[in-house]
């Protein structure tokens, strides 16, 4: 797979378990990619979640996609962004949230992943571990 | 979810994706969970995979399941099993193993359990958890 179709697998397949270290443990859980372009890979949540605490102390993180046999993984540093206009669009397209953030955005968390990918798939399970720059 | 719930889920739910650290870098990957019950979690691997160097050099590792708007994470820290008995039924059910046993013997094969993981349920068909509050977590 090159750079376009990771980006076009995880758009279709979004939920990555993204996987972060607490200390020297490592921790993992189901996290949505609100959208995987040129750009980096974005991710939110909020700040009082644990997961948003492990990657201020320590951005490192890998992401892993899985779907139809063949597996994506991104990993890389994570950056914090504080970008008002994203976090509304967010919002405006996770209603959900809305109850959360109605008053404020200071306490959403959005996050940009720009890393490094590798694929694996069942077909193919003895290819070498290669790595393409998202 | 008490523990044999949670046992249940994860026999028929065994897709794992296993969490460990390498230094101070996280990696994640898709994992088939060999066993669940009371007495562990089992996976194996081939001894020359990164995850296997990982879990030797640091054991913490967290599992993340999901299935049906239910997720289920459980921490804690592998053991290593060396047992050749375990490494043979194994083998069996993991075919794709014996041309790399063949080579290099019973070594090929890496196998650890977890014991006594600490686990917590999240359901997304209920309502979302109260922010503030602490997880629960249940042994076992």
């Amino acid at each position: 797979m090159d750079k376009k179709e990771i980006l076009a697998f995880i758009t279709e397949n979004p939920i990555s378990y993204l996987a972060t270290v607490d200390g020297n443990k490592a921790r993992v859980r189901g996290m949505e990619t609100f959208r995987a372009d040129e750009k980096g890979l974005i991710f939110y949540t909020s700040k009082t979640k644990n997961v948003f605490k492990q990657i201020a102390k320590n951005p490192e993180v890998e992401a892993c996609y899985f779907a139809k046999g063949t597996q994506v993984r991104v990993r890389g540093k994570m950056e914090i962004l504080e970008d008002p206009a994203l976090k509304k669009e967010i919002v405006d397209k996770r209603p959900f949230l809305k109850p959360m953030y109605e008053v404020s955005y200071g306490g959403m968390a959005v996050m940009r992943l720009k890393g490094k990918a590798t694929t694996w798939s069942m077909q193919d399970m003895a290819a070498p571990t290669t790595f393409i720059d998202l | 979810m008490d523990k044999k719930e949670i046992l249940d889920f994860i026999t028929k739910n065994p897709t794992a994706y296993l969490a460990t650290v390498e230094g101070k870098k996280p990696h994640v990957r898709a994992m088939g969970t060999y066993r669940a019950d009371e007495n562990g979690i089992i996976f194996s691997m081939q001894t020359p995979k990164d995850v296997y160097k990982q879990l030797v050099k640091n054991p913490e590792t967290e599992l993340c399941y999901f299935a049906n708007g239910v997720q289920i994470r459980v921490s804690g820290r592998m053991q290593q099993v060396t047992d050749i008995a375990l490494k043979k039924e194994i083998t069996e059910k993991r075919p794709f193993y014996k041309p790399g046993v063949e080579k290099d013997g019973w070594d090929y094969v890496g196998a650890f359990i977890l014991k006594n993981g600490k686990a917590t349920v999240m359901d997304m068909k209920g309502p979302p958890s109260p922010v503030g509050v602490p997880k629960t977590y249940i042994t076992l």
